[in-house]
């Protein structure tokens, strides 16, 4: 081999000395001059490869440099490329292209002296007298001095890296499983499914099918009716020429029963027809080409809603979306507007005409439940609200436009409650409905429990607020809640200790934003909280509340659980939670008044007292705090950037 | 024409034409013993080498023989060239990747191997590491990185590790050793 340093070379030409050279010696392989026929893949570069050389390139006339590290590299031989000449070219052509699809094979290499060498093919000189190179070379079978061994006595050698064969030695290079076509493609697209990537399919297969069989077109024999050669090419028009029915009841006598009619809607096919069906498209040309906010519908109509082209497949279509997934900005401005109207309407509009803009992107139907939350709500208009909750806790409120909301005023805190309302789970307006009707008359309650987040702990907190709300507004509506959350409502409006009147918010935002600013966004017409002694208590069930987040325990009750002193007609069962500084808050609730309606109607009336009291100077509670934790969203990113 | 090397007794029909021709059919014998048929693919007589692909119907074996050592032929028949080579063509690439994966596959596969253990210890071996992490350490059989298993690899080779694992150890080798017993290799 005029490639290899010749002292090497000589060592090779030992017969009875296969030397494994650890060095991955790359052939070099001088263009060959193929005809035009042989297509080898264009534009190989001439790199040194350790693996699968380019040893065969087509059009090129330079050699391939041969980067091998104890070999000299054998520049590219110009001369020998007339070697190559057209008359024995077919023959070297053939040769060469079965070699060639031969690398990367597992193949059998039968020695002179016997011996069986397995290995991976890896190059072949063509040019001169092919000898090969073989990738982790193992012995098979042994034919050397010490003659055959039996199978198990045969003590392994490792697999040498690379194992060069020179030609003299080689007797034939056995390529199993090899389909050697005409088409290239089939070798490298074998190997490729048989990658480490297994498809099911390539798992499974049976071992015996064809890979690469031919394919010939079905010729049928006589017994197959004629004329079905084009059956299913115009499904509409020739739907008349082949009649299924027909022909079953004339091969098999089998009578049918099908009525099209039966299955769908029989079309009036009328003089009129034209016209009619001229109209039916324009209107559902109309509909198709609505604007739409709706990612899917979108999607079916083809129209790329979103131009942040970074939503995955997941979010899109599988992930349970956060109120404001998607950047429906523009919804916002309607949001407040349809909030404004709806709160209106529920409110009876005697609230400041203050629109609430959200501070974030109001979501779905959120919007309008966290407005409504306003001190000013008319508690007859709470069943459209619950109307509105239940039908569209996943949908614009579009429908409901007409409904008068307006913002009151509220506090930035309510807003706050209310994005935090917004981005809970839909699924607690349902949770939600349920308590509703159990609670008669707590109108406010249900719209809390709407505007809560999902879970019931959450909603009790919103029932909560909702009471508190109501009593702002000092509506009629407050009447028919107990006297305590009106009062409760109105320490709202106190500085300072009001903040801590708002359990059910977001302990952060709505303290922050209390304290911060607007008492001028309170309802200066809420009817100031008065106890109500003979209101009745609340006893939730013993279950312990489910943990979540607080956010900022401080501001909660900081202090060690209270004492528990009974009012007057007041029951003592409530636990008091242990508060302590951390994120969890526990809610524990020693009996229950009713099984649906978890929020304690006399609980959160003591809230605000207590808590002012505590501010004032631990002042004994009447009561156990009744602690309700946030709207229950443990997970909530946007919770925590509230906080 | 005559190859230098080794003698080649050829046995070839009068009618047969050029030697090698594509397409033919030849029944071959090596010197190795060997002995196969197969149809003529190509032929280079420069080195001497005949690519052959078996006749359709047997197994898929292309062979590509040293004509130097080919001991025995005899021509069986003719058939239509079977390589058209102006059609033909390589995907490199995929040859390329094809061969990274087999190495990669091998290598793979030699770690799996024993150097220099007998064919029992690596069927042990082999069994092993159905179900557990195991490794070659010189001639011990490394277990989980903790237990060592020693030739003769026996139940009372087995060494280190905690006592749970060792028990676990010895009682899968025990297993291992009597269904191979049982069935063979």
């Amino acid at each position: 081999m005029s490639l290899l340093a010749p002292d090497l070379y000589s060592i090779l030409r030992d017969p009875s000395f296969l030397r494994v050279i650890g060095v991955d010696v790359v052939i070099q392989m001088v263009d060959l001059g193929f005809e035009a026929g042989m297509n080898m893949q264009p534009g190989l570069p001439s790199k040194a490869s350790t693996n699968g050389s380019p040893y065969i390139r087509g059009g090129e006339r330079e050699g391939v440099l041969n980067k091998a590290k104890s070999i000299k590299s054998h520049p590219a031989n110009a001369a020998s490329n007339g070697e190559a000449g057209s008359l024995k070219g077919d023959s070297r052509d053939g040769l060469v292209y079965l070699t060639t699809c031969k690398i990367g094979h597992l193949v059998e290499v039968h020695l002179k002296n016997g011996s069986v060498y397995s290995g991976i093919f890896h190059a072949a000189d063509v040019e001169k007298d092919f000898g090969i190179i073989l990738k982790m070379a193992s012995l098979i079978k042994d034919g050397g001095l010490r003659g055959h061994k039996a199978r198990s006595e045969f003590v392994r050698k490792p697999p040498s890296k690379t194992f060069i064969i020179p030609a003299d030695e080689l007797v034939q290079v056995i390529a199993k499983d090899l389909s050697i076509s005409s088409d290239g493609m089939s070798n490298a697209v074998q190997s490729e499914k048989s990658g480490e990537l297994l498809t099911d399919s390539s798992i499974s297969k049976s071992f015996h099918t064809d890979q690469g069989r031919e394919l010939k077109p079905w010729i049928p024999d006589g017994d197959v009716p004629q004329g079905l050669d084009n059956v299913f090419d115009d499904p509409w028009k020739r739907g008349r020429g082949w009649d299924q029915f027909k022909v079953n009841e004339s091969l098999f006598g089998v009578k049918s029963t099908f009525d099209e009619e039966i299955y769908t809607t029989k079309l009036d096919r009328g003089i009129r027809t034209r016209e009619m069906e001229e109209r039916a498209q324009r209107i559902a040309r109309e509909i198709e080409g609505e604007n739409t906010r709706d990612l899917h519908v979108a999607e079916e109509r083809g129209f790329q809603l979103n131009e942040k082209f970074d939503i995955d497949e997941e979010s899109k279509y599988s992930a349970v979306l956060p109120a404001d997934a998607f950047d429906d900005s523009g919804f916002d401005e309607e949001d407040d507007e349809l909030l404004d109207t709806c709160n209106d309407e529920t409110f009876g509009g005697s609230s400041t005409s203050t629109v609430q803009k959200p501070v974030s992107s109001s979501g779905k139907g959120y919007g309008e439940l966290r407005d409504a939350s306003q001190p000013s709500r008319n508690n007859t208009n709470v069943d459209q609200m619950c109307s509105i909750s239940d039908d569209h806790a996943q949908h614009l409120p579009s429908e409901q436009r007409s409904k008068d909301f307006t913002a009151p005023g509220s506090s930035i805190s309510e807003s706050q409650m209310g994005e935090r309302r917004n981005k809970n789970n839909p699924e607690f307006s349902h949770s939600n409905r349920s308590a509703e009707e159990s609670v008669s008359g707590h109108g406010d309650s249900k719209e809390g429990a709407k505007l809560g987040g999902g879970g019931t702990s959450a909603w009790k907190t919103v029932a909560e607020k909702e009471r508190q709300v109501s009593e702002v507004s000092g509506k009629p509506k407050s009447e028919s809640f107990t006297g305590q959350s009106a009062s409760r409502r109105s320490s709202e409006s106190r500085p300072g200790p009001s903040t801590s009147s708002r359990p059910g918010l977001s302990p952060s935002s709505s303290i922050g934003s209390l304290s911060s600013s607007e008492k001028s966004t309170l309802n200066p017409n809420a009817k100031e909280f008065k106890l109500n002694p003979n209101a009745k208590s609340f006893k939730p069930t013993a279950a312990a509340r489910p943990q979540s987040p607080m956010a900022d325990a401080s501001f909660y009750y900081p202090a060690a659980p209270a004492p528990v002193q009974q009012m007057p007609g007041m029951p003592l069962g409530y636990g008091i939670q242990p508060q302590y500084p951390g994120q969890q808050q526990m809610i524990y609730y020693p009996g229950h008044q009713h099984p649906q309606a978890f929020y304690p109607p006399n609980a959160q009336p003591q809230f605000p007292q207590q808590q002012q009291q505590m501010m004032m100077g631990r002042q004994p509670r009447p009561q156990m705090v009744y602690m309700p934790p946030p709207p229950y969203q443990p997970d909530n990113p946007y919770n925590q950037g509230r906080e | 024409m005559d190859p230098a090397g080794a003698s080649v007794a050829n046995a070839i029909g009068g009618s047969e034409g050029e030697k090698f021709a594509k397409g033919n059919i030849y029944s071959v014998k090596l010197i190795t013993g060997d002995e196969f048929r197969g149809i003529v693919m190509a032929y280079d007589p420069i080195p001497n080498f005949v690519g052959s692909k078996p006749r359709p119907g047997h197994s898929k074996n292309t062979r590509m023989v040293n004509a130097s050592f080919i001991t025995g032929l005899s021509y069986l028949g003719k058939t239509e060239e079977p390589l058209l080579t102006d059609s033909c063509w390589v995907n490199l690439d995929g040859l390329r990747a094809k061969e990274a994966l087999a190495v990669r596959q091998a290598e793979a596969d030699a770690e799996r191997m024993g150097v220099g253990v007998t064919a029992e210890a690596q069927s042990i071996f082999d069994a092993l590491s159905k179900t557990l992490p195991v490794q070659w350490e010189k001639s011990d059989i490394l277990v989980m990185k903790e237990v060592r298993v020693r030739s003769p690899y026996l139940s009372d080779c087995v060494f280190g590790g905690t006592d749970a694992a060792n028990n676990r150890v010895k009682k899968v080798l025990e297993l291992e050793r009597r269904r191979l017993q049982l069935f063979g290799t």
